[in-house]
């Protein structure tokens, strides 16, 4: 049986690793064609910019610079690619991080008020739930900057700290911004996961049970359905995750703040750098997040899969 | 009262309440506001509320909210409410076609993926596994932003975004329709008809679909949303769908791209710089988004509203649409016919239905009022390139004769003289102004190099050009000093570095670096184009210095290499210095150091009459009334280069603007009943000019006469271009939008496209400024409600050894007459109906 298991963990491992392999690959060959490739048109008719051959060629030297990871040498305003990606690759990950954190700090209390506990309370509250959810991450960044601007503008701190600024990452305090409107999203989702979740336990036996027996909805809530609810969101884990990546590139080009998400945007878009400085920066961004995200989203789907059946068995 | 409350579903209510004004939107806009989306205001006084009281004030775009822009001005000074509403449309376009392709395409994968396709599903799984190590919206990104995708029209981009947003998004669709088709089928009513021995296609469109089906409506209305909010996201990436022009520095902050029609993705795309002055420009992004908030809204809410209702086992909405799915379905309409007689009711119903599917989609576009006649243009075409014109220079007997027939054929048309006079003169030659780039023409030249006592005579048109002549020549012939035996440029070359060789004139005189050209393109457009940059623009790979040459010494000669150039006529211009253009056998020599040079040219001609615009008027039924006269100008070059002494060529593309612009004089002097707007037909001369501009006829049109036409009328400027050749396949349009208030561009553009679409015609519109070089439309269009270039300003393969008569594309100029004509009759802002 073990062995068995075994045997099947490591094909599927196996199976994961190809498939990581062949994005990468796939995400070197897309970042090596040059950035001023294009289709230009002139005097009635289209014409490619450089030869496909060119292209080619360009795609080859990339895979060469990486393989020998000359790639991270390549200097980018002083410092090499690695260096500048090490500390984007920081940067970012105390956004998710802290937003995740403030995102279920702040979506599972909200699906506990949000949840109808008897199925037939209406749909007045689904409202709540759902409208969190249609705001553009741009809007979110807005509204979080309109108040920022008030507060930074009139000298107003908290518990000493402050007046933050409402660009940049000059200090850790630079993070909340960032942190509190990447979290609204994800906040929404949990709420909603937590209602809905607890609307299907509310008409089980065991809570009809227990409720039965005179547990207040607090106890049954922090006796039967918390772990549930958990479980639940960490299995929608991907699915937040998958938000959360999109939402971390708008919120930090619209704060200036410069993690993997705002630098993927600068070496895409910008004239100061030279193709080959550009192309070589976007490739090992890209691939650096992809990496990252791809692993964490086994590693998520994983414990989806495996892990929380077998603990909610036991 | 309160249970009653509590069944009302309240995400369908709301979301059904938002997507009403939604729609409306995107089919009424005109009904919501009145403005232009596209009218640009640089400055004016607004209306605003400071402390209660409504004040005026001067403001410079962007505006503020205010009385008359309710949420303020984009950053062009466009009306930011107006162009959410027309934005609606093309936002909602994109969305739609998103959407629908993901559905085209998830929909059979899902469901075979659900009924045990394994194959089906593996796919699904490959694209889902993949754009999870990608986020779509990178993706996205990356493939949008190349720069073939940001200059296609709207219609064109919207394919490219719903074929690039497919591709990274169906595959999330699928796994959903996958998991709902894999549940159906494990239905106890499934597994009995798995049992009665029915086939899994009779099962999947009989019994799936109308399960299936209520989950798709609500996954639509969803998705819709989700894509939404993506369009959002890469807007602040600035893709957006939709053309787009550099906004230029006489008009605000400079060197961006802004887009030309409403669309609410394209209103975020400065956010991350108006972010930085956020708390000045707020409006800026609050609108914007809370549009697409409100949108978003709408349509999550509504497709979770509806899969409330699908759960309901008494839903009414779930029994219409599987009897919508019973009464659509092509079987069964056909067992109707078969029993017409007690289904007749059904089927009338049916066909009407039907009948005006297709009436909508084929309806036969509005046919033209008249007709473009290629053959009376190309009659005109045969006059204009005939050789004793040579050309058609300015100032020269080729361009006066050329002039004339111009005029007698207006004549003969019935069009009357504009003012009086059926042209206006402007001096082909003022040597004395650094401006005037005159044209000459040099006759004979020799060129003769002398290396270790060997002489080898070379001639000009066969072994070198002749582009310039130095200003001091033009002097001379302006003031009847020409030298008898004519002019002489000695020198003698001297390596200097690996890309340049010198040549040095008298020995006192400092030598001149050369500089190697880079590539024939660069040339070309320097030399051979009309209305391409030259001078201080030209790269420095072309620069040609000038020098600091003591007193006396008048003259200076330049030599340009290039690495190819092609076997065309050129015309001679005077300029700062002299400068010839070796080819073949004789640039091979010269490249060499050491090797005297010495150049002669029999006195060149001057031209011997003036420039002259030859203008048309046909008066229109607006003519007589009192009050602003509306005028409709058309414009075309009609003047080319010399080819007197170049056997073999006789250029034929740079007369066909002027061919089809008679034949549009033609063809509406004989309309029945005259137009509403009057028409003015100008011919250029002097448009085969460099820069600077001012021997160009469309500049003195524009500095003397037209200062009056612009004041008194208003008016739509339509320029002719050229017709391309055979090889083209895509005609150039370029548009430029009215400035100041009541100029309804947009409306007309959206006419234009209509008509192209009508007309099938091949297109390319321009918005953006740097194809503005073609002097005239720059020039006529400032003061223009709005105006609009069809066809070429410049092709590489004009005034070679193959342009000719028989090259000219007859469709190319069949198209472009037409559009002109239909524009000109039909479109409602020109034919004087109005929208």
């Amino acid at each position: 049986m073990k062995t068995e298991f075994a045997v099947n963990l490591g094909k599927k491992i196996f199976y994961q690793a190809i498939v990581l392999v062949m994005i990468l690959v796939i995400i070197l060959i897309a970042s090596g064609i040059p950035t001023d490739f294009n289709v230009y048109y002139e005097y009635g008719q289209y014409h490619w910019s450089m030869s496909l051959e060119e292209v080619r060629l360009n795609i080859f030297q990339h895979f060469q610079g990486f393989l020998s990871g000359e790639i991270f040498d390549v200097v980018i305003a002083g410092e090499s690619i690695g260096t500048l990606f090490r500390s984007a690759f920081v940067l970012s990950l105390k956004v998710l991080f802290g937003g995740t954190v403030l995102a279920f700090l702040i979506g599972v209390p909200k699906g506990i008020l949000d949840s109808r506990k008897r199925g037939k309370s209406g749909t007045f509250k689904l409202l709540q739930s759902y409208i969190p959810l249609s705001i553009p991450d741009v809007l979110t960044v807005g509204l979080v900057q309109f108040g920022a601007i008030y507060l930074y503008y009139n000298d107003i701190t908290f518990f000493g700290l402050g007046p933050i600024h409402f660009l940049g990452d000059e200090s850790w305090l630079s993070t909340i911004y960032p942190i509190i409107s990447i979290s609204i999203l994800p906040a929404a989702y949990m709420s909603r996961i937590t209602a809905s979740t607890i609307e299907d336990l509310y008409t089980k036996q065991f809570i009809i049970t227990a409720r039965g027996k005179g547990c207040s909805f607090g106890q049954i809530l922090r006796q039967h359905m918390m772990k549930n609810i958990v479980f639940e969101i960490l299995s929608s884990s991907p699915t937040i995750m998958a938000v959360m990546f999109s939402s971390l590139i708008i919120i930090e080009r619209l704060f200036y703040y410069q993690g993997l998400g705002y630098h993927l945007i600068f070496f895409f878009s910008s004239y100061s750098l030279t193709p080959e400085q550009a192309s070589a920066a976007f490739a090992v961004f890209i691939m650096g997040l992809a990496f990252f995200y791809y692993m964490l989203f086994m590693g998520f789907k994983g414990m989806k899969t495996w892990i929380l059946p077998k603990i909610k068995e036991s | 009262m309160v249970h009653r409350l509590k069944r009302i579903n309240y995400p369908l209510l709301v979301g059904g309440v938002l997507l009403l004004f939604v729609m409306f939107a995107y089919f009424f806009p005109h009904l919501l506001t009145d403005m232009d989306p596209n009218v640009e205001e640089a400055a004016k006084y607004i209306e605003v509320r400071r402390g209660g009281e409504l004040v005026e004030e001067y403001s410079t775009r962007p505006f503020p909210p205010n009385e008359e822009n309710r949420f303020g001005s984009d950053e062009a000074g466009r009306d930011l409410y107006s162009r959410l509403i027309y934005g609606t449309r093309n936002t909602l376009r994109v969305a739609f076609s998103v959407v629908l392709f993901r559905m085209l395409i998830a929909m059979p994968m899902g469901i075979m993926a659900g009924m045990g396709v394994k194959t089906a599903s593996i796919v699904i799984n490959t694209f889902n596994t993949l754009f999870t190590a990608i986020p779509k919206l990178l993706i996205s990104f990356v493939i949008l932003n190349v720069a073939y995708f940001r200059n296609l029209e709207m219609q064109h981009s919207i394919w490219a975004f719903a074929i690039v947003l497919t591709v990274v998004g169906w595959s999330k669709v699928a796994a959903l329709i996958e998991d709902q088709t894999s549940r159906i089928m494990q239905e106890d009513f499934i597994e009995g008809e798995i049992a009665a021995g029915k086939s899994y296609r009779q099962i999947g469109s009989q019994n799936l679909m109308p399960h299936l089906i209520p989950h798709v409506v609500s996954y639509t209305f969803m998705e819709i949303g989700m894509v939404l909010f993506l369009l959002a996201q890469l807007a602040v990436l600035t893709v957006f769908v939709g053309p787009r022009r550099i906004a230029l520095a006489e008009s605000f902050s400079a060197g961006f791209e802004m887009a030309f029609e409403p669309e609410w993705g394209s209103m975020l795309a400065r956010a991350p710089i108006i972010i930085r002055s956020f708390h000045d420009r707020m409006w800026l992004i609050i609108y914007p988004a809370l549009t697409f908030f409100l949108a978003i809204t709408g349509f999550n809410l509504t497709g979770e509203g509806l899969r409330i209702e699908f759960q309901k086992r008494s839903s009414r909405v779930v029994s219409f649409i599987r009897q919508g799915f019973f009464f659509f379905s092509p079987r069964i309409y056909i067992e109707q016919w078969k029993n017409l007689k007690t289904y007749w009711r059904a089927v009338g119903v049916k066909t009407l239905g039907l009948v005006a599917v297709l009436l909508f989609f084929f309806f036969p576009p509005e046919p033209s009022m008249v007709q473009f006649n290629t053959e009376k243009a190309f009659e005109h075409l045969e006059v204009l390139t005939d050789e004793s014109l040579e050309g058609r220079v300015i100032g020269f007997e080729g361009g006066r004769r050329s002039g004339d027939y111009i005029i007698h054929t207006l004549q003969d048309y019935g069009l009357e003289p504009w003012q009086g006079n059926y042209y206006h003169e402007f001096p082909s030659m003022d040597p004395g102004n650094t401006g005037y780039f005159e044209r000459l023409v040099v006759e004979k030249a020799t060129l003769v190099l002398e290396k270790n006592g060997i002489k080898e005579t070379f001639h000009v048109n066969e072994d070198f050009f002749l582009p310039h002549l130095a200003k001091s020549i033009s002097l001379d012939l302006y003031e009847g000093n020409v030298p008898e035996d004519g002019y002489t440029f000695e020198g003698r070359t001297i390596t200097y570095e690996e890309d340049h060789i010198e040549i040095g004139l008298e020995p006192h005189i400092d030598p001149i670096p050369l500089i190697k050209a880079q590539g024939r393109q660069e040339v070309s457009r320097y030399f051979y184009v009309q209305g391409q940059s030259f001078g201080g623009s030209s790269p420095t790979e072309l620069g040609f210095p000038t020098i600091n040459a003591p007193a006396g010494v008048p003259y200076r000669l330049g030599i340009i290499y290039t690495d190819e150039f092609d076997d065309r006529i050129i015309n001679t211009y005077s300029h700062t210095n002299t400068h010839i253009i070796p080819f073949g056998e004789l640039r091979e020599k010269l490249e060499n150091a050491d090797i005297h040079i010495t150049l002669h040219l029999d006195p060149p001609k001057a031209p011997d009459y003036p420039g002259r615009n030859i203008m048309g008027f046909l008066p229109g039924r607006n003519w007589e009334n009192e009050g602003p006269r509306d005028l409709v100008i058309i414009g075309a070059p009609y003047d080319g280069f010399y080819t007197g002494g170049r056997e073999g060529f006789n250029p034929a593309l740079s007369a066909t603007a002027a061919a089809t612009s008679l034949e549009l004089a033609r063809a509406l002097s004989e309309l029945d009943e005259p137009l509403e707007k009057s028409i003015m037909f100008i011919f250029f001369d002097g448009e085969q000019s460099e820069f600077p501009f001012r021997l160009r006829g469309s500049f003195q049109y524009n500095r003397s006469r037209g200062r009056f036409e612009q004041a008194d009328f208003p008016y739509t400027y339509i320029e002719v271009g050229y017709t391309g050749n055979n090889q083209v396949n895509r005609m150039d349009i370029n548009f430029v939008n009215g400035k100041g208030p009541g100029r309804e561009s947009y409306f007309a553009r959206d006419e234009l496209l209509k008509r192209l679409n009508d007309l099938n015609v091949d297109y390319r519109m321009f918005y953006d400024n740097r194809r503005m070089t073609n002097y005239s439309l720059y020039s006529v269009s400032i003061n223009s409600e709005f105006s609009m270039r069809f066809g070429g300003m410049y092709f590489p393969f004009m005034n070679l050894r193959e342009d000719t008569i028989d090259e000219v594309n007859e469709d190319y100029m069949k198209d472009l007459g037409q559009i002109i004509l239909d524009t000109v009759t039909l479109n409602p802002l020109f034919n004087g109906e109005g929208m």
